[in-house]
């Protein structure tokens, strides 16, 4: 579906990066920043759920590692999170591969069962480990602006390393929808048993897809805490997080490289104005809405909302075939 | 004497485990479809308990009976406006569509309930039994006893009467019951309500012993899932005799661990499963991979 030329693409990324830019208003640039960062999280999300067909509900625990592991080395070994955030992301992935072996094999809902489980653990054992993590009261990292460790006063800046990020995973998409990687996921989610038999390392291929998909959750975790600075187990590995990333990219469109942007430029916004505008009295209404929305889209729009919206839009022209299921 | 204590506790809340997982190994031994929102309709159950004993003073053995009508009916619009439309579909049709449910459920009882811990009290949700020298919870010797006539009924359902025979058809070849003039979305529903009768039934019964809140779903749904995949998928027999094991697991390494640390040990169970014996004990090789199996 994606054939967007690099005049499009380099026009898109300069209007997203003039975008922050635009309003001088704070609440629009936390609507901005926080599009691109859940957009940035979900792309990696993609390559292993859109891509792989491999829908993972554990992807808070890479989230959190990656937010865990760069704040406590800033903390406690003064080490900046621009460097912490590989560390973090090396640790996600190393997770992925351990974790991946053991459950990848597992089809459909039974490896989406094994990620719920594996976020619960990482969640408890954050709680538990007081020590390292701070326990249930998290870990708070120091406000004060300093740009060589990963913190602004602007949130215009925010917006622009946010981009950054965004840019990373979408460029990773990009490179992998095109080789021979993309095409052996492709294969394996459309049908597993025939890839295996045309030669595909089946097992092999998904764990990359896991193993990279957990390292760019992980950098975009640590882009959360030095956003936020403030990161607390309930939130960062919850399984409220993980269905965020998924619920993204299946409005946006499931395996395409703008599905996760077009999904958070609708969720995000939709998030935070049901929050401002509800207020805490009901704080619970907003995921109402996605559960409400989640069901509504893999009913009626299994391709996106994007998808459907063009569909809908040219009904004279020919209809995509219908994927059997 | 600690170790009859520890014993008998472990197969009470093995009994409880089983309760809540006959209705999850039901729905997917014949609809093929795991269902994520169960922990949710878990959680709703327990909510009907507190409700009916905060506002009628009803004790959970009198709502247990009246919460039927109630889950047949939350499991026969589900069916109807959900589940159906999944059945044969794509993985992200039939994962995402129960896990929105569950969001659904789970939030909507965080707005109209609020957050807050709740309790059952009275004299039945208190009362204690002792049967030689060990103590004994009523409300949980009402729940395990109710978790075994379930699965006998069930397994009898299942085996002695013609319906019984047609869902079990479709739990094997759900193609060739349909060519036999098997009317199989019949089956399905009824099956998806009996399924989510039972988990009902376990939250009002469970409700005196745990804390009540919105997100309690979420740990007795993992529980659940572990001793569904250790049972072996659809497997009833499973389901029983896996509760029993994970009843017993927890009471035991509560004892020597931190309660924080039993759901980790859930995780490392799990692992251990699907490496060593991944169709679990009663299923058949490949049902986690294939989603073949027999329920009985």
């Amino acid at each position: 579906m994606t054939s967007a030329r690099p005049a499009v693409l380099i026009a898109i990324v300069l209007a997203l990066a003039v975008l922050p830019l635009t309003t001088s208003n704070g609440y629009y640039q936390d609507v901005i920043v926080q599009i691109y960062m859940w957009a940035a999280a979900a792309a990696a999300w993609n390559l292993l759920g859109g891509y792989a067909g491999q829908f993972s509900l554990g992807h808070a625990a890479f989230f959190g590692i990656g937010a865990y592991t760069s704040s406590l080395l800033f903390l406690k070994a003064g080490l900046t999170p621009w460097l912490g955030m590989f560390a973090g992301g090396a640790l996600a992935a190393l997770f992925a591969l351990v974790i991946g072996y053991l459950s990848i094999r597992l089809r459909g809902p039974f490896f989406t069962l094994s990620t719920i489980a594996l976020a619960e653990v990482l969640l408890i054992l954050a709680v538990h480990w007081r020590q390292l993590t701070g326990g249930a009261e998290g870990v708070s990292l120091p406000p004060t602006p300093d740009p060589v460790n990963f913190t602004f006063d602007d949130r215009r800046v925010y917006g622009l390393v946010g981009l950054g990020f965004l840019l990373v995973t979408m460029g990773a998409t990009y490179m992998i929808e095109r080789s021979r990687l993309g095409y052996y996921l492709v294969a394996i989610r459309e049908e597993e048993e025939a890839a295996r038999a045309v030669g595909v390392p089946v097992l092999r291929v998904k764990l990359i897809a896991a193993v990279v998909s957990a390292f760019l959750t992980a950098l975009v975790g640590t882009f959360y805490a030095q956003y936020v600075l403030w990161i607390e187990p309930s939130h960062m590995f919850s399984l409220d997080v993980s269905i965020q990333l998924a619920l993204i990219v299946i409005i946006g469109g499931l395996g395409t490289l703008f599905g996760p942007l077009i999904g958070a430029a609708l969720v995000i916004p939709l998030n935070m104005f049901l929050r401002a505008w509800l207020g805490a009295a009901v704080s619970g209404l907003y995921l109402v809405v996605y559960g409400f929305v989640l069901v509504l889209v893999v009913l009626y729009a299994r391709e996106g909302v994007w998808a459907e919206v063009r569909r809908r839009l040219r009904p004279a022209g020919p209809r995509s075939v219908q994927e059997p299921a | 004497m600690i170790f009859v204590e520890l014993a008998v506790a472990g197969i009470m809340l093995g009994g409880v485990y089983a309760l809540i997982s006959i209705g999850l190994t039901l729905i997917f031994g014949v609809l093929r479809v795991v269902n994520f929102a169960h922990g949710e309709m878990l959680m709703l159950g327990m909510f009907l308990a507190y409700w009916a004993y905060t506002l009628a003073g009803l004790p959970a053995w009198l709502t247990a009976p009246l919460s039927i009508p109630v889950f047949a009916l939350l499991g026969w619009l589900v069916y109807r406006l959900v589940v159906r439309r999944t059945l044969g579909m794509g993985d992200v049709v039939q994962i995402f569509a129960t896990v929105g449910i569950g969001v659904l459920l789970q939030n909507g009882a965080l707005v109209l309930w609020t957050g807050d811990f709740r309790t059952v009290r009275g004299d039945y949700a208190e009362a204690l039994l002792r049967i030689g020298g060990v103590q004994l919870s009523l409300p949980l010797l009402v729940a395990f006893a109710v978790a075994i006539v379930v699965s006998g009924i069930l397994f009898l359902l299942l085996n002695l009467t013609l319906e019984g025979k047609a869902v079990r058809a479709v739990a094997q070849d759900p193609i060739s019951a349909l060519a036999l003039a098997i009317d199989t979305d019949r089956v399905y529903m009824k099956t998806f309500v009996a399924g989510v009768c039972c988990v009902g039934l376990a939250g009002v019964l469970l409700a005196p012993n745990y804390p009540i809140f919105p997100a309690i779903g979420v740990s007795f749904g993992l529980v659940s899932y572990v001793v569904v995949v250790l049972g072996g998928l659809g497997s009833m027999v499973g389901a029983l005799l896996g509760g029993f094991i994970i009843g017993m697991i927890e009471v035991v390494s509560g004892y020597f661990l931190a309660t924080a640390l039993k759901q980790a040990l859930y995780f490392v169970i799990f692992v251990l499963v699907l490496l060593v014996r991944p169709q679990g004990l009663f299923g058949q090789r490949g049902a986690e991979t294939m989603g073949f199996g027999k329920i009985v």
